[in-house]
């Protein structure tokens, strides 16, 4: 489970077009201020170590990112960033290296393929997207501990702008990138619609051609796919936690830290820009309802997918409305499928396909979540079933 | 209403817009659930009704046992339930014998305590609204959606049930009197005691309002209530979960597991000074 810090909230010197947190841009007083000290009290209740965060989070000060950063060194012997990258200097590649700061980078590919990423003008995000590219091979020189997030849409996932975005990670590979999340586009508004969507179809031939595209490389690897292919043989115990029963109102991987003691709870699936505080305790009703709810009224009963993929992430719900399962469904259908598909042919078989197995775990875990507790299916599977 | 055939555990939970709301409003909720329940005592007391039935734990008994003696009352256990850690529960946990539990005790006027005892055990719906005062259109209500029509939310077929409202297939926008805004029942704000059977029943406004003016007391209370009731509410439902949206928090509760959503507005105040106070 993640805590992340995020100081500034929802501030950015960016206007990404599909931005989850634009909303609470719009809604939110940007000139946010915040008390280091009161965000360490707050960290230090939560005991673990944290992500920092937000939109930019390099927007920080830099006396105040050392004193956070040297901190979290302290306490837990590590720290990790999420950036677009465009703003690394000397001085934070500095504060890297010292205080051994793993980076994200969100970037959606080179040069045009990332103009969905931006300021809102096209010469100024082309040349944030050629810093944040000459950042990424900067900190690989460097040595430093780089991860990259990319979303896939119509600038980066189809046609030859997917060759061109499958060659720069071919690049990447060579120079040292070793981890890579996949994101599929979460639509909230026209303009996303619109412009950058694609199609059922097309995700599912990009995330296909990029799982093979993946087997020919040294280093690479793309998270999303290893999380898939653990979730089908029941190791559930990953990183992801679009598959793992978020609970929208607390977000359990995700644990959102502003200034003061407020928690969040977790910005993407707060549709109607409105940061409510996070609920005082967890539940899964969403899980035990979309259980029980036909595929034909959003609901997921009766798919053999269920305990890999519980409805999916709630941010990307239906209508936006977490009680509905995930406007991808279609396409992860066809991805679990195609990589169930993959493990018979390498010999193993998955929980899906263990139909009497399945049932039973499901209901434990069914069981598990109207006490409150969230069973995980290695551990069932751990027990006999 | 069409409902699919499952229903989810009970469980409520409540997620403020702000610490800063919370901090003010919370307390202000527990007294107004305070008062509350002092009123459904005074109100036998003071002969507003005959009867009134109570969820005591042991302490409140005693002390309510005494406080009714004086004012010539008998306060008589039927049944023990047990706790839940629910905010709020539409259903009674079995106390099984061990531990905490709480007893469902009537307070009632002496001459009236055995025809309630008598209703209770038979059963006899009609007879126990009318010593608990509710009104005999509420009763009915009550009968037909939560009894025989198997309804734990019963806020939709009170939205049909409302006159003037702005109706569609599974929308529906109301009017009415703060008195039968019941939709804050699950923080534990409620004017009445009972399941109003529209949100315009006039006869549940004269109720709670001749309940909250009791011997004028609680007057913070009563305006802070008043707040509360007069806000904007945008209840919806589907799959078996209801989110109630206010301005100051959203509670997200058990409801009908409907196949498709449905939705009440309830018009009202769509802030509190407090919202337009910077909340961070």
């Amino acid at each position: 489970m993640t805590v992340e810090v995020c100081p500034i909230g929802a501030q950015c010197h960016h206007v990404c077009v599909y931005c989850y947190q634009n909303r609470q841009q719009t809604t939110t007083d940007l000139v946010q201020e915040y008390d280091i000290q009161k965000i360490k009290k707050t960290i230090e209740v939560e005991g673990r170590p944290f992500t920092l965060s937000g939109c930019e989070p390099l927007l920080i000060s830099k006396h105040d990112l050392e004193e956070l950063w040297s901190w979290g060194f302290f306490c837990w012997g590590h720290n990790s960033l999420q950036t677009n990258g465009v703003l690394i200097d000397e001085d934070h590649i500095r504060m890297f290296q010292h205080y051994n700061v793993t980076v994200g980078i969100s970037i959606d590919g080179p040069d045009e393929l990332n103009n969905a990423r931006g300021t809102g003008q096209l010469l100024t995000t082309r040349l944030s997207t050629a810093k944040t590219q000459a950042n990424i091979l900067r900190l690989c020189d460097e040595n430093i501990s780089l991860s990259l997030i990319v979303t896939l849409h119509r600038l980066n996932a189809t046609g030859s702008r997917l060759d061109c975005l499958q060659q720069w990670l071919r690049e990447l590979d060579e120079v040292g990138v070793k981890l890579v999340r996949l994101n599929l586009l979460e639509v909230d508004k026209e303009i996303t619609q619109e412009d950058l969507t694609l199609s059922v179809e097309e995700n599912v031939n990009a995330l296909i051609s990029l799982a093979q595209f993946e087997k020919t490389l040294s280093n690479l690897r793309f998270e999303l796919f290893d999380d898939i292919k653990k979730q089908l043989l029941g190791r559930d115990n990953s990183r992801a936690c679009i598959c793992n029963a978020c609970d929208p109102l607390t977000s359990r991987a995700v644990r959102e830290i502003e200034d003061f003691d407020q928690h969040r709870s977790y910005m993407r699936k707060n549709k109607k820009g409105i940061e409510y505080v996070k609920a005082e305790s967890v539940g899964f009703e969403r899980y035990m309802s979309l259980y029980n709810t036909p595929q034909e009224y959003n609901g997921c009963s009766g798919c053999r997918f269920f305990l890999m993929c519980k409805g999916n992430c709630p941010g990307t719900a239906i209508d936006g409305d977490w009680r509905n399962r995930t406007s991808h469904c279609p396409i992860w259908l066809q991805i679990f499928k195609y990589f169930e598909e993959e493990l018979l042919n390498a010999g193993q078989v998955p929980l899906s396909q263990q139909p009497q197995k399945r049932c039973k775990v499901e209901s434990i875990i069914y069981e598990g979540w109207s006490r409150g507790e969230n069973i995980y299916v290695h551990q069932v599977l751990g027990r006999t079933v | 209403m069409n409902r699919l055939s499952f229903q989810l555990p009970d469980f409520t939970r409540i997620v403020w817009v702000s610490d800063y709301i919370k901090s003010i409003w919370l307390e202000r909720i527990t007294r107004i659930c305070n008062a509350f329940s002092k009123l459904e005592v005074i109100s036998v007391v003071e002969d507003l009704r005959r009867c009134a039935l109570l969820l005591l734990d042991t302490k409140q008994r005693n002390t309510i046992s005494e406080y009714g003696k004086k004012h010539g009352l008998v306060s008589l256990p039927i049944s023990r339930v047990g706790i839940t850690k629910q905010q709020y529960s539409v259903e009674e946990i079995p106390y099984l014998g061990y531990g905490p539990y709480r007893t469902r005790t009537v307070l009632a006027k002496k001459k009236y305590a055995n025809d309630f005892m008598e209703a209770w055990q038979c059963n006899d719906q009609r007879i126990i609204g009318t010593l608990l005062g509710y009104p005999t259109c509420c009763t009915e209500f009550f009968i037909n959606t939560w009894l025989d029509g198997c309804f734990k939310d019963t806020t939709w077929p009170m939205a049909i049930g409302t006159c003037s409202t702005q109706i569609e297939e599974k929308y529906s926008e109301v009017i009415g009197p703060r008195e039968a805004n019941i939709l804050w029942r699950w923080t534990g704000v409620r004017a009445v005691p009972h399941l109003p059977c529209s949100f315009n029943c006039f006869k549940t406004a004269l109720f709670g309002k001749a309940l909250w003016n009791l011997k004028n007391t609680f007057n913070k209370e009563r305006e802070w209530l008043h707040q509360i009731l007069d806000l904007q509410v945008e209840w919806s439902c589907l799959h078996g979960i209801a989110i109630i949206l206010t301005p100051i928090l959203k509670v997200i509760t058990r409801s009908e597991a409907t196949p498709t959503k449905y939705t009440v507005i309830r018009h009202g105040n769509k802030c509190l000074q407090e919202s337009w106070i910077n909340n961070n």
